[in-house]
């Protein structure tokens, strides 16, 4: 069970009386040894795996979060266009209602004014004060 | 420096004037208020314009304003 090779290097470095646990003692190493890299590899490969998955949840999560946002820019500045052209729609409504009545006499106080600049000549300031 | 100008300093042949039309007629009078408006705001700016001069020419302690009145930003 024990390479051969192993055995003659146990036996020149400690004489033929240990060789053999010395040599068992060196397969042990070299087994926990290749255990132990292997598991250390293993390990780190599991690490670089959740670390990448955990990388790529952010950037998804951010991405996500980027097109929350863009969204809701969009959803505000289309409210506040069709805002807008609510608002235009009813002052160009009120505007062509304006534009439709038929010519009204001047309030009264248009009227005084209009009259105290004509000095009350106009037949229309007939009746009012003069100041 | 205070600058004074005279009292009667916006009655002048070239301002709008009232006409009987607007004594039978709201548009007629809107009409003659809008047109000495804009008369006022283009004496204003002429106005305006010649205390911005003078400031530049050195006299001191005049206070102008700026190239677009407030009404007009």
């Amino acid at each position: 069970m024990i390479p051969t090779f192993l055995l003659s290097l146990a036996t020149r470095a400690v004489g033929k009386r240990f060789a053999k646990p010395l040599a068992y003692a060196g397969m042990a190493a070299t087994v926990l040894a290749v255990l132990f890299v292997t598991v250390q590899c293993i390990r780190k490969d599991a690490r670089d795996d959740l670390r990448a998955e955990q990388q790529a949840e952010i950037a998804r999560q951010e991405a996500a979060q980027r097109e929350v946002e863009a969204k809701a820019i969009t959803d505000r500045r289309n409210s506040l266009d069709a805002s807008t052209a609510r608002d235009r729609a009813i002052i160009e409504g009120i505007d062509d209602a304006t534009a439709k009545l038929p010519d009204a006499r001047p309030s009264d106080r248009q009227l005084i004014r209009a009259c105290n600049e004509l000095r009350f000549t106009p037949p229309a300031c007939a009746g009012l004060r003069p100041r | 420096m205070q600058v004074s100008v005279p009292a009667d300093l916006f009655v002048r042949a070239d301002r709008p004037a009232m006409t009987i039309e607007a004594t039978t007629s709201e548009a007629e009078y809107e009409r003659v208020v809008s047109a000495r408006d804009a008369w006022g705001m283009d004496v204003a700016r002429r106005l305006d314009a010649a205390c911005r001069y003078m400031k530049a020419v050195g006299i001191v302690g005049l206070e102008c304003r700026g190239e677009t009145a407030e009404w007009e930003e």
